[in-house]
């Protein structure tokens, strides 16, 4: 059943380059899998015996990777939904039993064996008086990791069973996945960490390493480094752990398989009150209408808004946390207005390069309404630009209240945005019509553009970036600083013909192709 | 003489090698309501995409009210009303922004655009659900949203894909109802369905499409004084006996499932 979901996944792509890039992402997986498997070995055989402490990260991160990556990348694994399996005429233990086989042959299940087995591999030839030690522990921790794993996409249905429970949790992953690139500002020198007076933090540290000897990976290496006595211990809080488990999965199963149905919650009863729609200053009211209706979409897109406001959070970040070694690059003060001025206007492409994609069957809507699509989709990009420039203001005034910027830097910068933007959403209507793709935001798998359209990004960003660059070389060199906001101005006037060409562009091809668009948003 | 509302002049669809829909000429006049059948893959919902511009014709003619739908679509489709078969709706808008939003996208201005919406709530017994999203609803009650979006703003001809199917008895009175009062009114409604029962109640005309092609059209006397069914004991035809004899496709009893 997962090889067969697999194939049709990948029959399913309409278009070679899809497809080619698909093959290409499981080309660099199996890659990415191959060689860290051949890491592990190596790093055990290197390390062991005198370095045991490489066990302990070596099993933390198949642990951490064997339970978390199945709930955070589920579109990866083709997935079953075994409420579905429970209608058929299967007993409770065949029912448990297949759950647990479909566990086992989940991508993220496999590289965690596999990973095991070279750990395994590493202590037969760097100590092999632990080796059989090892392969009875790790059995214990293969049965725990599937059944854990098993347990937490249970509550991960749970949570989903509604769709506001589904949305949130996409947004929860998503923040949870940005912490590492976080993370690395604090370890890179980019944020001065004893601005905030870390060993006031001690006793959460201490708490924390107690709860870590109790965790499965490291009572793991415990039971196979330590000697005959001293591994009767972690093994029985292993088998424990083990126990508890299955008792945990057992009895949310039987409930599943009882026909326990999560569903919505009933609304309370209220008196119909209908607010008119926003009036919006010097627009017309169908386009007002549409303004009105991609913010709203917007809002409830909170993966989306999650993306668009982590370039603020990360200046936010950066700017207060000032006086890190590396914080040498700001010091020329309209540098740090201009990089996040260009991280937003290069952000815009997560709204704009896919306009329809959240549209799905309401595609059709567009289609039906007295209106051109030229206008629907200016109406959209008037939408997405009004979002991308309160962010920029709302991060540009934060930024030159904190640090000096020249009057002329804000203005040559400002526009310069507001050029960079505007051929963002230009450019946006011509791929959102050449790569449409559905997007389903409370799903992780779902990505907010297609794969086709993310390459073709660069064949925008590139030249944006070479025409920055130029500019900023020239100001540099021969000290022209009256150029950036020469260069920013000009810029703006000739991006609106640009937008306008664009979107000419976009319409051609939209009437031509309409119903392979409806196809790719409906499918 | 009665106005002409629609007219399709040898309307050509293909898709690749496969002809969904050759050489159409359909009529329906003001005020008529205008059953299209045939059975499942015959064209219909092909036909009716392409006469409310979701679909491009590979070739042929489409008139509305007057005008060329290709030459006249803005102009032509304020004029009309549409159900489609995947309804079309702004899932993550509530039932009353979608409504709202239609009619704003319609011309009205914000405060008729309201009241209609309120209005429409009302009649459709939406009103308990006007602030839940779309995608919340059942399949009745966004067929009932999408029919309310389609009446909205007043249009001369509403072009329903299966309006019926999957709806329950009191969504479908309530459907049957703004149909007929929406006639009376001097609108024209032009149809798909299965359900024959109901198109025989409400229709006054028939289409009936097979393979592409409409092999038979007119009122429903009409069309019972052109179809003989062998051995009939003279009765009225009904409209399913009728549909049978000109599309054929009834099994014979040898043909049924052995085993079941």
């Amino acid at each position: 059943m997962r090889w067969q979901l697999f194939r049709n996944s990948l029959l399913q792509r309409n278009r070679r380059s899809e497809l080619g890039l698909q093959w290409l992402g499981y080309l660099i997986s199996a890659t990415f899998v191959v060689g860290s498997s051949i890491g592990f070995f190596a790093a055990t055989v290197s390390l062991l015996p005198r370095e045991k402490y490489i066990l302990d990260v070596l099993l933390w991160v198949v642990f951490l990777v064997w339970q978390f990556m199945p709930v955070l990348f589920a579109g990866y694994s083709p997935g079953l939904d075994f409420r579905e399996v429970a209608r058929y005429p299967l007993s409770f233990r065949l029912y448990f039993l297949l759950n647990a086989a479909y566990g086992m042959f989940d991508p993220a299940a496999l590289t965690g064996i596999l990973w095991l087995f070279c750990i395994w591999l590493g202590v037969v030839v760097a100590s092999p008086e632990w080796a059989l030690s090892a392969a009875l522990v790790f059995l214990f921790f293969v049965g725990f990791n599937v059944i854990g794993n098993r347990i937490l996409v249970g509550l991960f249905d749970r949570f989903q069973s509604t769709r506001k429970g589904r949305e949130r949790v996409a947004a929860l992953l998503l923040v949870l996945a940005l912490l590492p690139q976080m993370l690395q500002f604090v370890v890179n020198g980019w944020i001065d960490v004893r601005r905030f007076h870390l060993q006031q933090w001690q006793g959460v540290r201490d708490a924390v390493m107690v709860v870590l000897k109790i965790s499965p990976p490291d009572l793991v290496s415990q039971a196979i480094t330590q000697d005959i006595a001293g591994k009767f211990l972690p093994l029985a809080i292993l088998l424990g752990y083990l126990l508890l488990a299955l008792g945990i999965l057992v009895r949310s199963m039987r409930r599943v398989y009882q026909g326990e149905v999560y569903a919505e919650s009933f609304t309370m009863k209220r008196d119909l009150k209908i607010k008119p729609g926003w009036r919006l200053p010097l627009l017309d009211e169908a386009v007002s209408a549409i303004v009105e209706k991609e913010l709203r979409y917007m809002r409830q897109n909170s993966r989306l808004l999650v993306q668009l406001v982590y370039p603020v959070i990360v200046f936010g970040f950066l700017v207060l946390g000032a006086s890190g070694k590396r914080m040498s690059f700001f010091t020329g003060s309209s540098n740090v207005l201009s990089a996040f001025a260009g991280l937003m206007a290069l952000s815009a492409s997560n709204l704009s390069y896919n306009t329809f994609g959240m549209d799905h069957d309401g595609f059709g809507r567009w289609l039906l309404s007295p209106m051109s699509l030229r206008k629907i989709m200016l109406a959209k990009s008037m939408a997405q630009g009004i979002v991308m420039t309160a962010l920029y203001l709302a991060g540009a005034v934060a930024i030159v209240s904190v640090v000096h910027v020249p009057l002329t830097a804000i203005i040559g910068t400002t526009a310069g945005f507001l050029c960079v933007l505007i051929v963002q959403l230009g450019a946006g209507n011509v791929i959102s019509v050449y790569w449409p793709k559905k997007v389903e935001p409370s799903q992780m798998r779902s990505r907010m553009t297609s794969q086709a359209a993310g390459f073709a990004s660069m064949a925008v960003n590139l030249p944006l970036m070479a025409i920055i660059g130029l500019v900023v070389m020239a100001t540099w060199l021969w000290h022209l600083t009256w150029l950036p906001l020469v260069a920013g101005l000009a810029g703006f006037a000739a991006s609106l013909k640009l937008f306008s060409s664009l979107l000419d562009w976009a319409e051609r091809y939209a009437h031509e192709h309409l119903e392979e668009i409806a196809g790719k948003l409906t499918a | 003489m009665a106005e002409t509302v629609l007219e399709t002049i040898s309307l050509r669809r293909t898709f690749g090698p496969l002809v969904a829909v050759d050489d159409l000429n359909l009529t329906v006049e003001k005020q008529q309501f205008y059953g299209f059948l045939g059975p499942n893959g015959a064209g219909k919902s092909t036909t009716i995409k392409m006469v409310t511009g979701l679909l491009r014709p590979t070739s042929g003619r489409i008139r509305i009210l007057g005008l060329d739908l290709e030459q006249n679509s803005v102009a032509v489709k304020s004029r009309i009303g549409v159900v489609p078969e995947g309804l079309a709706l702004f899932e993550r808008l509530t039932g009353a922004q979608l409504l709202n939003f239609v009619g704003r996208m319609y011309g009205l201005d914000r405060d008729t655009a309201a009241a209609r919406t309120a209005e429409l709530l009302e009649f459709m017994d939406l009103k308990d659900s006007a602030d839940k999203l779309v995608a919340d609803y059942s399949h009745g009650m966004k067929k009932k949203t999408a029919l309310a979006a389609a009446v909205i703003h007043g249009p001369a001809i509403l072009f329903l894909d299966e309006p019926f199917e999957g709806v329950d008895a009191i969504a479908a009175t309530t459907l049957k109802r703004l149909l007929q009062r929406f006639i009376s009114h001097g609108g024209t409604v032009f149809l798909t369905s299965h359900v024959l029962e109901v198109v025989e109640r409400l229709c006054t005309h028939i289409g009936i499409i097979r393979q592409g092609r409409l092999v038979a059209a007119g009122s429903l006397e009409e069309l019972r004084t052109g179809v003989k069914v062998a051995g009939h004991d003279g009765s009225p035809l009904t409209l399913e006996e009728i549909f049978l004899q000109i599309v054929g496709g009834q099994k014979q009893d040898a043909e049924v499932i052995s085993w079941l």
